[in-house]
């Protein structure tokens, strides 16, 4: 009897306690962080991370392979091509523009280059060649800004429109730079 | 000897697979770049061809001076469960005790076995084995983390981010005590595809972008949670929550790779989410009042 009674009333006190800490939470959130540092998480989860950098710095560890062992995908593939073109098209705009500044720079050498290009033992392919490698990078830029663009609306984001709109990128400029490059007046001529 | 121990062999293999035969089979010798460890002495004398599937484990001790190097494996797939953790753990009991992995639920809840598979993060109890005998299948730890064996790589890191973005409900407004908070069906359902995410860190240790930078982009998942705080109508927090993110790395180190989505093994769209969060703050930023995302 005694006994029961003993355990009814811990168990009471214990319940007691367990209402009174809910309410704490709830009604006097400032005590509670006080007495917890819940909402000093940010000061705490910054000492977490410095931590980790400055254990991870001092052991050994290895870093474990990350693009030596990871699968190309369309995703990463596309990216970095647009990265990459987006450079070379900086550097080729910023050059071509600082080459206007250095005298003696005129356009009609060029033009002669192209043409002796044209009739020489390497062909006009060639030549088409080279406007391709040019042409490409800015149609494809171009029209994957446009891509990202959507993307920036939270548009076409789900994984099949990635993928659907990552190939039809790369046909459209694969398409849009063959037509770009072909010599439409000597055609046009015929 | 040899009769007597293939029959009790064959009585424990029917019972149950658990069993440690690590002082059984070979050792392995790890001064070898690559080394084969068979499972011919635990294959059964049933007479039956062994269906032998190569598996190229990353293995590092961080014992000892050693670099890192991959360990191969063989498995008889006729006598292991379809998915890799299967076969991790089977290698584990009878061929290399010495191989460490996390693992726990063993039915893609947990996230504890997310690793790098064929080139790609999934967690290893959701991951079909290749049975293709010809190809090996490659098994490394998430990438672009600081490894602590063999396929254990050190997640304090991430775990600290999940942190900072505080991932629990706060509520300013003190008079709502002991009443529920009620939440409409339509604020629920902008939950859906945000609440299931099981931390498993596949997602941002896919991404280019938290490779690089790891100490200042909170990634992708840490990301998504943050947008799931954001947009639960229950929390009354949303402009701090959204001015946490207002500096060039946290959030804005993300460049739309979408790798994150691509891999995420439980199908889920942390890409999404970091768009609608650009939107978020780019309307909060220019009225300084959070505007919710129109969905």
């Amino acid at each position: 009897m005694h006994n029961r009674k003993l355990i009814k009333m811990s168990l009471l006190s214990r319940v007691l306690s367990k209402q009174h800490l809910v309410l704490s939470n709830r009604c006097r959130p400032e005590l509670f962080a006080a007495i917890f540092s819940a909402n000093k998480s940010s000061g705490s989860a910054q000492k977490q991370m410095d931590d980790f950098w400055a254990k991870n710095k001092s052991v050994n560890r290895p870093m474990s392979p990350h693009l030596t062992v990871y699968k190309p995908q369309l995703t990463s593939m596309l990216s970095i091509t647009h990265r990459a073109t987006g450079i070379a098209l900086a550097a080729l705009t910023s050059g071509f523009a600082f080459s206007t500044l250095l005298p003696g720079t005129a356009v009609a050498p060029i033009l002669a280059f192209a043409e002796s290009l044209h009739s020489s033992w390497l062909g006009s392919g060639f030549l088409l060649d080279l406007k391709f490698i040019v042409a490409w990078p800015l149609i494809f830029h171009s029209i994957n800004g446009l891509r990202h663009l959507m993307w920036d609306r939270a548009s076409g984001l789900k994984i099949a429109e990635v993928y659907q709109s990552g190939w039809f990128v790369l046909a459209l400029s694969a398409l849009l730079a063959v037509i770009f490059i072909l010599p439409w007046n000597k055609i046009n001529q015929k | 000897m040899a009769s007597g121990f293939g029959i009790s062999r064959t009585v424990l293999r029917k019972s149950g697979q658990r069993l440690n035969f690590g002082s059984i089979g070979k050792q392995c010798d790890h001064s070898l770049q690559v080394v084969r460890c068979s499972a011919n002495a635990a294959a059964p004398n049933t007479g039956r061809e062994p269906r032998l599937k190569t598996f190229s484990v990353y293995r590092w001790n961080p014992e000892g001076k050693s670099l890192p190097v991959m360990q191969k494996y063989e498995v008889d797939l006729d006598d292991c469960g379809p998915m890799v953790l299967d076969a991790l753990i089977k290698i584990k009991n009878e061929q290399d005790p010495t191989l460490a992995f996390r693992r726990s639920c063993r039915e893609g809840i947990c996230g504890s076995c997310a690793m790098n598979i064929g080139g790609i993060n999934t967690l290893a109890c959701l991951s079909r084995i290749d049975p293709n005998p010809k190809k090996s299948t490659r098994i490394y730890p998430l990438p672009h983390m600081y490894v602590v064996k063999d396929l254990v790589p050190d997640m304090n890191n991430f775990y600290a981010q999940y942190r900072s973005i505080e991932p629990f409900l706060k509520q300013k407004d003190s008079t709502k005590l002991g009443v529920e908070n009620y939440q409409s069906v339509e604020d629920r359902q902008k939950l859906d595809g945000l609440y299931e995410c099981i931390l498993c860190a596949c997602c941002s240790t896919s991404c280019p972008s938290y490779w690089w930078s790891s100490d200042k982009y909170l990634g992708p998942a840490v990301l998504m949670q943050a947008y799931r705080w954001i947009i639960d109508s229950r929390d009354e927090y949303t402009s701090e929550r959204l001015d946490k993110l207002n500096d060039p790395f946290s959030l804005y180190k993300c460049h739309t790779i979408m790798n994150c989505t691509k891999t995420c093994p439980k199908g889920l769209n942390p890409g999404l989410a970091i768009a609608e969060l650009k939107k978020m703050l780019a309307s909060h930023n220019s009225y300084k009042t959070p505007i919710a995302a129109s969905q």
